[in-house]
């Protein structure tokens, strides 16, 4: 049957319709642009330069390039005041590059809500549109074939609904969540370390980890490999322990040497406190591993007026009753300062 | 006498069974306990853990020499437990030595 003009145009600008539905629904999400201190290019020294190698030139004058470059001229002095300068700077720098990363995400997942809603919209006023024209279009062959681009523009849409369910996209978000809390915790853990145990290029690696749990590419390789992790965890029914439960963060290969010095330092002076001629000497390190720690304003109050002590014994149990309940209390900074500060006052062997 | 138990949590990215081991070492020496069981759980809210418990000793002898290896069929441990490595779940073999 040959249609008339009214009909032919009316079909054309259907089939435009259906057609640009589709490109919509299939079009890529437009790339939001990564934070500038991911750039793989370029390291921060690169990017801080006067020359702006980043391609922004006023990214050399940011408060990260302020930050970074105090992390740098301090990072490997020795007194306190640059250790302390180094790791501010440094607690800094994460805390600024996690709000970029932090935005990045929203955007992300922001425009992600934003256009699966407008296709849906979109997807909505074409289905009354079409069903309303059917009602008033003269002609059967017309109403004919406006039916039949409804019936295939509903079917995408249940196509489309499947394969992209609001539901899964929530789940995916979900996980997204999850992974970014995880890797912020370790993070966070860190921050309290001096950066010669955490420095900035471990935070930022990890701050890379961080990112790159928020995108859905992770999230949907995230939930792929914990479908096996699940099932294994469900075939052992994992116990739920207290939310109060202490976590300590892993140790290096030095603060396990440190710990084992400390422990042989503390040996050697109990067994020179045993002897009449080697214990004055003995006490006299105690008392001066005793004064080093109080300089501390974490362990100050511990330390009381231990120092006072001449029961060299007593003050080797309280040291490491100190170190115990430091422990316990999640304060394994603390703890690995007393093993450093009886190490390099009593001797490392 | 009833012995005092100390109870600890690693975090379920523990980056490998080395990283256990020394993590593990430390902290005998720091809680003046011995290493008695390593778990797997889950904290409330979903967040995996390695638990792990401690006995409490009088003494310093012997601490901190633990070595941590993956399981494997016909060792002969100190003792057995599961901990998580990269957030996986692992069965793993704990040996002390003197």
């Amino acid at each position: 049957m040959i249609l008339g003009k009214h009909d032919r145009i009316r079909v054309l600008v259907l089939a435009g319709l259906f057609l640009s539905i589709l490109a919509a629904s299939t079009a890529p999400v437009a790339a939001q642009k990564k934070p500038t201190e991911f750039d793989s290019h370029y390291d921060d020294k690169q990017l801080c330069s006067d020359g702006g190698k980043s391609g922004r030139n006023d990214f050399a004058t940011s408060e990260y390039c302020d930050f970074w470059r105090t992390y740098h001229a301090n990072r490997t002095k020795t007194d306190e005041a640059s250790k302390a300068g180094a790791k501010d700077a440094r607690d800094e720098l994460i805390k600024y590059v996690r709000g970029h990363i932090d935005r990045y995400y929203e955007d992300s997942v922001n425009k992600k809500k934003f256009n699966r809603n407008l296709l849906q919209t979109i997807l909505d006023v074409l289905e009354v549109g079409a069903a309303t024209a059917i009602g008033i279009t003269n002609g059967e062959r017309a109403k004919e074939v406006i039916g039949i681009a409804l019936g295939g523009l509903q079917g995408g849409r249940t196509a489309l609904n499947k394969n992209f369910d609001l539901l899964q996209t929530r789940i995916i978000i979900n996980k997204m969540r999850e992974n970014r809390a995880q890797v912020m915790t370790l993070i966070v853990g860190n921050m309290g370390k001096p950066v010669s145990d955490y420095s900035w290029l471990d935070a930022k690696n990890h701050l890379r980890e961080y990112l790159y749990a928020g995108t859905f590419s992770n999230a949907l390789d995230s939930l792929a490999a914990e479908t096996g992790d699940d099932a294994q965890n469900a075939e052992t029914t994992l116990r739920i322990v207290s939310g109060d439960l202490v976590i300590l963060p892993e140790a290096s290969p030095a603060n396990v040497m440190n710990a084992r010095n400390a422990n042989q330092v503390l040996d050697d002076l109990e067994a020179k406190l045993g002897a009449e001629t080697t214990r004055a000497a003995a006490l006299e390190t105690l008392k001066k591993i005793l004064e080093e720690l109080k300089k501390d304003s974490g362990l100050n109050s511990r330390i009381g007026d231990l120092s006072e002590s001449t029961d060299g014994a007593a003050i080797i149990n309280r040291l490491v009753e100190i170190r115990q309940q430091l422990t316990l209390e999640g304060r394994t900074d603390l703890a690995r300062k007393i093993n450093e500060v009886i190490v390099s006052v009593g001797g490392a062997r | 006498m009833a012995e005092t138990l100390f109870t600890i949590g690693f975090h379920g990215s523990m980056s490998s069974i080395k990283g256990l081991e020394h993590t593990c070492n430390e902290n005998e020496i720091n809680l003046n306990a011995k290493l008695k069981s390593l778990d797997t759980v889950l904290k409330q809210g979903g967040q995996k853990i390695t638990e792990a418990v401690f006995v409490k000793q009088q003494g310093r002898a012997g601490l901190g020499k633990l070595s941590i290896k993956k399981t494997v069929d016909g060792d002969d441990p100190t003792f057995r437990g599961k901990a998580f490595i990269l957030t996986q779940p692992i069965n793993v073999s704990v040996f002390r030595s003197s």
